[in-house]
C-alpha cells in the first residue's frame, strides 16, 4: 500500500497572459518508512510538486492535470474544509525557513499544543505533556523551559526543530521536507537529517518526501530518488543505483559537475548553457540542447519514463 | 511607424503596471497642457469683465458660467492653475533638492553629521506646516515667490527624513560595499549607488506633498495671504465666491472641483508610484 | 598551480588581527562604557596569504570568516592588530596608498542578487573600476568591459543588460568581471558560488581557475562548502568562534584533519556516495553564541574529545607539521617548526 501517489501530475503558473508547464506529467508513489527524495536545480518544479500536493499554490498557478492520493483521499478534488482536516494530521510539511511554519506573536508551546488539540482529542493538560514529549524528542534542552519562549529566541537550527516538532506532533503518514537544512551550517544539518530520519522513518513509518538540491544529502538519508529536470522527472530509482550507475545523461553531468569528488584542480565538467525558463523550453527531450549524446530524434520527441531491468526508470532515447 | 508603435507598447506596459499612477499621470499632464496653453485657445482674458453678463450661469459662450465681474470663470480655473502648480512644482523641487541632498548626507555619514543635519529638522517639524507658512508669508510678502519659499521650508524636513531612512537602508546593500571596496570614492557611492536606488520613496512623497502644496496655496490665497487680486487663484476664487453662494453656486463650484482635481491626480500618482517603484518582489528572486 | 614567487615572502599577511563589535551603541552606550559588551567576531587571527596560492577561510555560520574577509580589504576596521599588504599596513595608509591597495585588492561577493547595482547596466558596472581609476579614455574603457564580458562567457550584448534580466550565474560572471576590471593581484570571494546551482556553481569555479591561471591570481576564498575547499585551494584555515582552530595544506588536510572540530564538520559534510553513509549523530550540541563563548578553547563543550584542562587554558595555535598549525591541547609543539609557512 502507497501512502502518496501521484499520478501524471501536471501544474501551471500563470505569466505573460498564458498558462506554462512548471510540472509535466509527474508520477511517483511514498512507501510507508521511505525517504523518497525529490532533487534538481532550482527551476526544476520539485518545490511546485510539494505545493500540489499540499494544494497551497498562489494565486496564480493551478493544478492543469492528474492526481494525487493520500491513501484513499483524492487531494486534487478534496474541498478546503477537507484539507485543512488533513494538513497537519495525515499530511504535514516542513519549509527550508522554519520561521514559515512558526507564528512570532505566540509561544511555542501554544503553538504546538493548538495544533494537537485542532487534530487530537486531547485536554490542556495532555496536550501539553504530549508538547513537552515532542521537544524532547526533537532534542531541545530543557523543553520545560523552552515551551515558554518565542520563535525569536530560538536559532535556526532550534527553530527547524520546533517547526518538525509541530510537523510530526499528529503523527502524520506523509511528511514533506522542503529543503529543509538549505539555510543550517552542516553541523546541523546533520542533526536535523538524523532526527528525521530516526523520527519518522525508524519509529512510526511515515514516508517522507524530501526536497533539495543537495545530491550530498540525497546520497546521505534517501532510499529512493526521482532526478528532475525542467519540469520532468527524467530518472527514478533507488539511491545506490542511481548514484553507481547513473543512466540518463543529465544525472551524470549533474554527479560530475560536484566538486567534490576527489579531483583536486581538474575542471569541472560543465553542462553547457543553462536551465531552460518556462516560457523556452525545447520541444521534444527538454535535455536535448545541453545533451552531449543529443540525436535528431532527441528535438522531436520527448522519451517517456521507462522501467529497465534493475528497476531504474529513465527517461532517455540511449535505453530504448 | 516604429516609433509610435513602441510608444503605444510601452504606455499599455504602464497601464498595467499600475492603473493609478497611470490615471493621475494623465490626469496631471492633461491639467498642464491645458494650463500652458490656455493663452493660446480661450477666447476671454483672465481679467476681462463683462458688465452685461455678470453672475452668469453655464452657457454655451461661458462655459463654467462668470462670476460677479462678468470674468469667464473657465478661463479664470485654468490660469489659476497655473499659479497652484507654479507653486506646487516650485516647492517641491525646491524641497526636494535640499531635502534630499541633506537626507542622504545625514544617512551616509551617520554620527555626528547625521545629528548636526537632522537635530533643526526635527525644531522645523515640530511646527505646524500651516502655522509655519502664515507667519512666513505673513511677515515677509505676499509674493508667489515667498509662498513657494515658505512651502518649501515645510517640506525640506520631509523629504529629508524620509531620504534619510532609504539611505540607512541602501548603505548596507552588497553593491555598495562592493564599490567602496573598488575604491570609489564617497561622492561616487552616494550619487551613483545609493541615491538612484534610494529616491523611490521619496519620489512618490514628493507626489502626494504636490497635492498638498496645491491646497496650502488655496488656503493661503483663502484666508488673504497668497495670490492677490485680481490675480486668478482657485484660492482666491473660492473666497470671492462665498458672498454669491446663493446667487451663483458655480462661482465655488468650479475652483472646488478644480482644485480636487488636482489634488486627486497627484494622489493618485503618488499612490501608483508606491506600487511600481516599491515592489515586494525586491531582491528579484 | 602554484608555480610562482614562492618564498618571495607572502602578499598579504594579518598578524594579530581583532574585530569586535559593540552590542549596543550610542550616545548611553558610551556614557557606561564601562561595562560595554562586545561580541569578538575576529579574535587574534594571524596568516599569510602567498601570491598565486589559494588560500580557503573555512567555517560555520558565526566563525568570523566574512568579517576577517572585510578586514583583509579593510572595509572595516580593526579592533587590534595589523594587514601587511607587501610590508605595508593597510590601516596605516594614506588615501593615495589606499587608492593604489583597492587596485589590487578586489573583492566578489556572495549574493548574485544583492552585490550587482540593479539600477545600473551591466556594461557600466563593469566599467567603474576603470572610471574610478580614470583607465584610458571612455572608449577604451568600454573596450575593455566589453572583452571581460566576452572573456567571463558572456557576450557584449549583455553590456546593455541590468542585472534584474541575468540567471544568478550570469551575474556572477559580471560580478568576477567587474573585479577583474583593474588588473588586481589579489580576490577576496566571498561565497561565491554558495547561492548557485551545482551546475552553474561549476562552471563558475571553473572559470575561476581559469582565470587564476591566466593572470597569476591570488585568491582568499571563504566557504563553507567543503567540497569546493577540497577541490579549490592550495591552503586552508578553519575557522570556529573568531578563531582560527587549524591550519594546513589542503591535501594533508583532508587526508588527516587534526583539530576535533575539524574533524567533525568533515564527518558532517554528507558525501554524494550512499555506500558511505556517515555517522550523522557525531557533532553534538550547537555553536555557542558569539556573545557569550565558552571559557577555554571555544569547542570544549561540543568536543568529543574533550579534557579537563579544555575548559581552562585557550590553546594556541601551534605548528604540528610542515606549514601546519593547529590550535588544541592535544597537540605538543613540534620543535625546530617555524610557526608559519607556504607549502
Amino acid at each position: 500500500m502507497n501512502l502518496l501517489s501521484l499520478r501524471h501530475l501536471t501544474t501551471e503558473f500563470y505569466s505573460g497572459g498564458r498558462w506554462l508547464e512548471a510540472v509535466s506529467d509527474v508520477s511517483f508513489d511514498l512507501r510507508p518508512g521511505e525517504i523518497l527524495g525529490l532533487v534538481g536545480e532550482s527551476g526544476c518544479g520539485k518545490s511546485t510538486i510539494a505545493y500540489s500536493i499540499m494544494r497551497l499554490l498562489a494565486k496564480n498557478a493551478r493544478i492543469s492535470g492528474g492526481e494525487v492520493w493520500l491513501g484513499d483521499v483524492n487531494l486534487t478534488e478534496a474541498n478546503d474544509e477537507r484539507l485543512q482536516d488533513l494538513r497537519g494530521s495525515r499530511l504535514s510539511m516542513i519549509f527550508q525557513d522554519p520561521m514559515t511554519a512558526l507564528d512570532s506573536l505566540f509561544t511555542v508551546g501554544h503553538q504546538i499544543i493548538e495544533t494537537l488539540q485542532e487534530h487530537l482529542d486531547l485536554d490542556a493538560a495532555a496536550a501539553r505533556a504530549r508538547a513537552l514529549e515532542l521537544l524532547r524528542q526533537v532534542g531541545i534542552p530543557a523543553a520545560e523551559e523552552r515551551l515558554n519562549a518565542y520563535p525569536y529566541q530560538f536559532s535556526g537550527g532550534m527553530s527547524q526543530r520546533i517547526a518538525l516538532a509541530i510537523a510530526i506532533s499528529c503523527q502524520p503518514q506523509v511528511l514533506i521536507a522542503d529543503e529543509p537544512t538549505t539555510a543550517l551550517d552542516v553541523t546541523i544539518q546533520a542533526q536535523i537529517l538524523h532526527l528525521i530520519r530516526r523520527l519518522m522513518v525508524e519509529e512510526g513509518g511515515t514516508g517522507v518526501l524530501l526536497i533539495t538540491h543537495d545530491l550530498g544529502v540525497v546520497a546521505q538519508v534517501c532510499d529512493r530518488v526521482a532526478v528532475m529536470y525542467a519540469g520532468k522527472i527524467v530518472e527514478f530509482g533507488a539511491v545506490e543505483a542511481i548514484f553507481s550507475d547513473p543512466l540518463h545523461p543529465y544525472t551524470q553531468a549533474l554527479l560530475n559537475s560536484l566538486p567534490s569528488q576527489g579531483i583536486q584542480r581538474g575542471a569541472l565538467e560543465n553542462i553547457r548553457g543553462r536551465v531552460p525558463s518556462l516560457d523556452d523550453r525545447p520541444a521534444g527531450c527538454r535535455f536535448h540542447p545541453r545533451c552531449a549524446h543529443a540525436r535528431d530524434i532527441c528535438r522531436v520527441e520527448a522519451p517517456p519514463l521507462v522501467k529497465r531491468d534493475g528497476g531504474q526508470e529513465v527517461a532517455c532515447v540511449l535505453y530504448d | 511607424m516604429k516609433s509610435s508603435r513602441a510608444l503605444r507598447d510601452r504606455l499599455r506596459l504602464w497601464y498595467a503596471a499600475s492603473r493609478s499612477a497611470f490615471l493621475g499621470g494623465t490626469i496631471i499632464l492633461a491639467l498642464v497642457i491645458m494650463t500652458a496653453t490656455v493663452s493660446l485657445y480661450s477666447p476671454y482674458s483672465p481679467e476681462a469683465m463683462d458688465f452685461m453678463a455678470p453672475l452668469a450661469g453655464p452657457t454655451g459662450a461661458h462655459l463654467l458660467g462668470t462670476d460677479n465681474f462678468g470674468r469667464d470663470i473657465l478661463t479664470r480655473v485654468l490660469y489659476g492653475y497655473q499659479i497652484s502648480l507654479a507653486v506646487a512644482l516650485g516647492s517641491v523641487g525646491f524641497g526636494l533638492a535640499v531635502g534630499v541632498a541633506l537626507g542622504l548626507l545625514a544617512g551616509y555619514y551617520g554620527g555626528l553629521i547625521d545629528n548636526i543635519i537632522m537635530r533643526p529638522m526635527d525644531v522645523l517639524m515640530a511646527f505646524p506646516a500651516i502655522v509655519l507658512v502664515v507667519a512666513l508669508t505673513g511677515f515677509v510678502g505676499r509674493e508667489i515667490s515667498v509662498m513657494v519659499l515658505a512651502v518649501a521650508v515645510v517640506y525640506v524636513p520631509i523629504f529629508a527624513r524620509v531620504m534619510r531612512g532609504s539611505t540607512l537602508e541602501v548603505v548596507n546593500e552588497l553593491y555598495v560595499e562592493g564599490a567602496r571596496a573598488r575604491g570609489a570614492s564617497h561622492l561616487r557611492l552616494m550619487l551613483r549607488h545609493i541615491l538612484p536606488n534610494a529616491i523611490a520613496p521619496v519620489l512618490i512623497q514628493a507626489s502626494i506633498l504636490m497635492g498638498i502644496a496645491i491646497l496650502l496655496e488655496s488656503a493661503l490665497s483663502f484666508i488673504g495671504l497668497g495670490t492677490q487680486p485680481p490675480d486668478p487663484s482657485l484660492g482666491l476664487m473660492l473666497s470671492e465666491g462665498r458672498s454669491f453662494m446663493q446667487q451663483a453656486p458655480w462661482m465655488v463650484v468650479a475652483p472646488g472641483l478644480a482644485i480636487s482635481i488636482a489634488v486627486l491626480g497627484f494622489n493618485l500618482l503618488g499612490n501608483g508610484l508606491q506600487d511600481l517603484l516599491n515592489p515586494a518582489r525586491k531582491g528579484g528572486r | 598551480m602554484s608555480s610562482t614567487t614562492k618564498g618571495a615572502g607572502p602578499l598579504l599577511r594579518a598578524a594579530g588581527l581583532s574585530k569586535h563589535f559593540p552590542l549596543e551603541s550610542g550616545l548611553l552606550a558610551s556614557l557606561r562604557r564601562a561595562e560595554a559588551r562586545t561580541v569578538k567576531a575576529v579574535e587574534a587571527v594571524s596568516l599569510d596569504v602567498y601570491a598565486g596560492q589559494t588560500l580557503a577561510i573555512v567555517g560555520e555560520s558565526g566563525s568570523g570568516k566574512s568579517t576577517l574577509g572585510r578586514l583583509l580589504l579593510r572595509l572595516t576596521q580593526p579592533t587590534a592588530g595589523r594587514v601587511l599588504y607587501k610590508d605595508e599596513n593597510i590601516f596605516s595608509m594614506k588615501r593615495g596608498e589606499l587608492r593604489a591597495f583597492r587596485r589590487q585588492a578586489q573583492i566578489i561577493l556572495q549574493d548574485p542578487y544583492a552585490s550587482l547595482n540593479p539600477r545600473m547596466r551591466v556594461g557600466r558596472i563593469i566599467r567603474e573600476p576603470l572610471d574610478i581609476y580614470r583607465e584610458g579614455s571612455r572608449a577604451e574603457r568600454d573596450k575593455r568591459a566589453h572583452m571581460l564580458l566576452e572573456r567571463v562567457g558572456l557576450t557584449s550584448g549583455h553590456a546593455r543588460a541590468y542585472p534584474s534580466e541575468l540567471s544568478g550565474g550570469q551575474r556572477q560572471r559580471v560580478g568576477i568581471a567587474a573585479a577583474l576590471a583593474l588588473s588586481p593581484e589579489i580576490i577576496i570571494a566571498d561565497e561565491p558560488t554558495s547561492s548557485l546551482d551545482v551546475s552553474v556553481q561549476a562552471q563558475t569555479l571553473n572559470l575561476l581557475s581559469e582565470l587564476q591561471r591566466d593572470f597569476n591570481l591570488t585568491y582568499v576564498f571563504i566557504t563553507h562548502d567543503l567540497g569546493v575547499v577540497q577541490h579549490f585551494s592550495d591552503r586552508v584555515a578553519v575557522m570556529y568562534l573568531g578563531k582560527i582552530v587549524e591550519e594546513a595544506p589542503t591535501e594533508t588536510l583532508f587526508a588527516a584533519p587534526q583539530h576535533p572540530y575539524t574533524q567533525v564538520l568533515f564527518s558532517a559534510i554528507p558525501l554524494p556516495d550512499p555506500t558511505r553513509r556517515v555517522n550523522w549523530d557525531l557533532p553534538k550540541g550547537e555553536p555557542p553564541s558569539p556573545l557569550d563563548p565558552p571559557p577555554g578553547c571555544h569547542f570544549h563543550p561540543r568536543c568529543p574529545k574533550v579534557m579537563t584542562a579544555c575548559s581552562a587554558v585557550e590553546p594556541p595555535l601551534k605548528a604540528t607539521g610542515p606549514a601546519r598549525r593547529v590550535a588544541c591541547l592535544l597537540f605538543e609543539d613540534e620543535a625546530g617548526l617555524p610557526q608559519t609557512k607556504g607549502d
